[in-house]
């Protein structure tokens, strides 16, 4: 017997929240608020990713990287070979991504440790320096641009044009972040979470147990790359435009930040973290020059009262509660 | 039948031999001793054996193979599993998920199948959530299993470290102070539940144990390593009486006076 629940209140536990999202625009039709929506979205998926492999321990500081890749994967089949926009890219942009994940990921994950984390910061670098480099090929520092919105399909069309409104654009992010959470629980629950959970609490009994523990946390990486691709993909086609600066290291940086920030334990901690920490820098905007100060202290605060990220905000509420009747 | 055979392992750490030029055979079915003090290379001789440390000298063959040169897992794979001295666990899961780790060896879910949650990956589930029970309530573990590894009394913890071993199937199983931190009642039941590990699970056992009395109990056969040589190999009641058993164990002087 796994510690779950039942299947119908785990079903309404996520059908509240699926709806609440569905009937969003509805009530939100300012494109301002969507467009924040809509970010929210992409970066959750990329985050989902760093936190599958944080799961088992390891740190990756390359995910922009592969969004990098993902996003001019998807532009240059669509500018330079004619493909139709998005919905046939998006799949092979994703799963150039997972190859490069995989070319990557199988030298570097016989380190350990910073080793592994320094290795994919600099294959984040390296993606952005390819880039540059080839001008030619990739547009270089001025980047592709005019990338086409998605080719109409019946359904969307419905939803309003996809260059005037948010809203096909939202729905379309929704629905793959959706995507991305059931792969994510799916793994979570399954014995491959149990065992990345396992790798990075005591990775020496883990072998011993005959865990071959490089190849388990190749299969982290790689589906992480496979999502960084995702989000890199539909990310071009939503700002269409593709540029080395919306991929940096930076951004690696801030989604490792919203992982930790939200909570590791938990899918939905990433998703908050990244939820949370995009509106911040948006409603701090009025703070002008102190924006920053303001979101790193936050930040601060936030991880040390909560190691354990946002997610764990009504567990140590409940914990907090239960000691002060204590006393 | 010689389950295990060790050929003039040596292992050194630096220019310091750790082991030298160790000999000795595991047999099926038996459980076999292996003391020695502080500093022996017991430990030593477990992480060569296990694949964790490469020996500088010297082959392990197991059931006819050289398994040497063999990563860890990959030696866990083909059925020498050990414990750990201290009670390493996955001190952040459950006592059930702990047991399961393991068990993935002889599991047929693989990814796509717990992706997309296919008929055959639940089957696979339920029988192995029915083995992984079956082997927490051998270990008498089956009360505790949603209990976090780490909320454990420490008893509980050194039968969930074997409960670990026991999940990935093994043929020989290496046991590292077992007993160690318990007291003489809880040592007694733990050594009645490893007795009953080799009788009815079939599992080939070595134990490494400080307390005499519970390895004399217990083994059918012993080895006595000290500064990284073997210095004695036999039946319990020769090992007691052996000599330079008694003095490694003692001292020379003592003796003497």
């Amino acid at each position: 017997m796994l510690p779950i629940k039942g299947p119908s209140t785990r079903f309404i536990g996520y059908l509240i929240p699926m709806i609440f999202f569905c009937l969003l625009p509805l009530w939100v039709k300012e494109a301002y608020y969507l467009h924040i929506f809509i970010e929210i979205g992409i970066y959750s998926i990329a985050a989902l990713g760093i936190r599958l492999v944080l799961t088992s321990g390891q740190w990756n500081f390359g995910q922009a990287g592969f969004m990098a890749i993902g996003g001019y994967t998807s532009s240059l089949l669509v500018l330079d070979l004619g493909w139709p926009p998005l919905w046939a890219t998006l799949p092979v942009a994703s799963l150039f991504a997972t190859l490069v994940g995989l070319a990557v990921g199988y030298p570097a994950l016989s380190t350990k440790g910073i080793y592994f984390a320094m290795i994919t910061l600099c294959l984040g670098l390296v993606v952005r320096q390819g880039i540059i480099t080839f001008p030619g090929f990739t547009g270089g520092l001025i980047g592709l641009y005019g990338v086409p919105a998605p080719t109409p399909i019946p359904f969307m069309g419905a939803l309003g044009n996809w260059v005037v409104s948010k809203v096909p654009a939202y729905y379309t992010i929704l629905g793959l972040l959706a995507l991305t959470l059931v792969v994510m629980h799916r793994i979570d629950r399954s014995r491959l979470g149990i065992v990345l959970r396992s790798i990075s609490e005591n990775e020496t009994l883990a072998k011993s147990a005959g865990i071959n523990v490089v190849k388990y946390k190749l299969i982290a990486f790689v589906i992480a790359s496979f999502f960084g691709g995702l989000a890199g993909a539909f990310s071009v086609h939503y700002h269409m435009l593709c540029h080395p600066d919306s991929f940096s290291l930076w951004d690696s940086i801030f989604m490792v930040l919203y992982v930790v920030f939200g909570g590791v334990g938990s899918i939905f901690g990433a998703v908050l973290g990244t939820a949370v920490l995009i509106s911040a820098t948006e409603l701090l905007r009025f703070t002008g020059a102190f924006r920053m100060v303001i979101y790193a202290s936050i930040m601060i605060v936030t991880i040390l009262f909560l190691p354990k990220g946002l997610i764990s905000l009504p567990q140590a509420v409940r914990e907090g509660i239960a000691k002060l009747r204590g006393r | 039948m010689v389950l295990m055979k060790v050929e003039g392992v040596t292992k050194y750490f630096g220019g310091l031999p750790a082991l030298s030029e160790v000999d000795f055979e595991v047999h099926q079915g038996e459980i076999l001793g292996l003391i020695g003090p502080n500093g022996a290379g017991k430990t030593t001789l477990y992480n060569v054996v296990s694949g964790l440390y490469q020996p500088t000298k010297g082959r392990i063959v197991y059931k006819g193979q050289d398994i040497t040169r063999l990563p860890s897992h990959e030696v866990a794979r083909r059925g020498i599993v050990r414990t750990f001295q201290m009670a390493e666990l996955f001190k952040g899961m459950t006592v059930f998920e702990n047991t399961m780790v393991a068990h993935h060896l002889h599991s047929r879910e693989g990814i796509w199948g717990g992706l997309f949650n296919t008929a055959t990956a639940r089957r696979d589930r339920a029988e192995i959530e029915q083995s992984v029970m079956e082997i927490l309530e051998f270990m008498q573990l089956a009360s505790v299993k949603d209990e976090l590894a780490k909320n454990l009394p420490h008893g509980y913890q050194r039968a969930l470290g074997v409960a670990i071993g026991l999940a990935a199937r093994p043929e020989l199983l290496l046991l590292d102070e077992p007993v160690t931190g318990m007291n003489p009642t809880e040592a007694t039941t733990f050594m009645d539940i490893l007795r009953r590990v080799r009788d009815e699970r079939r599992i080939t056992l070595m134990l490494v144990e400080h307390n005499m009395r519970t390895v004399v109990g217990i083994c059918d056969r012993i080895l006595v390593l000290s500064f990284g040589k073997k210095i004695a190999e036999g039946l319990p009641r020769e090992i007691t009486k052996n000599k330079n058993v008694i003095e490694a164990y003692l001292g020379v002087k003592e003796i003497a006076a």
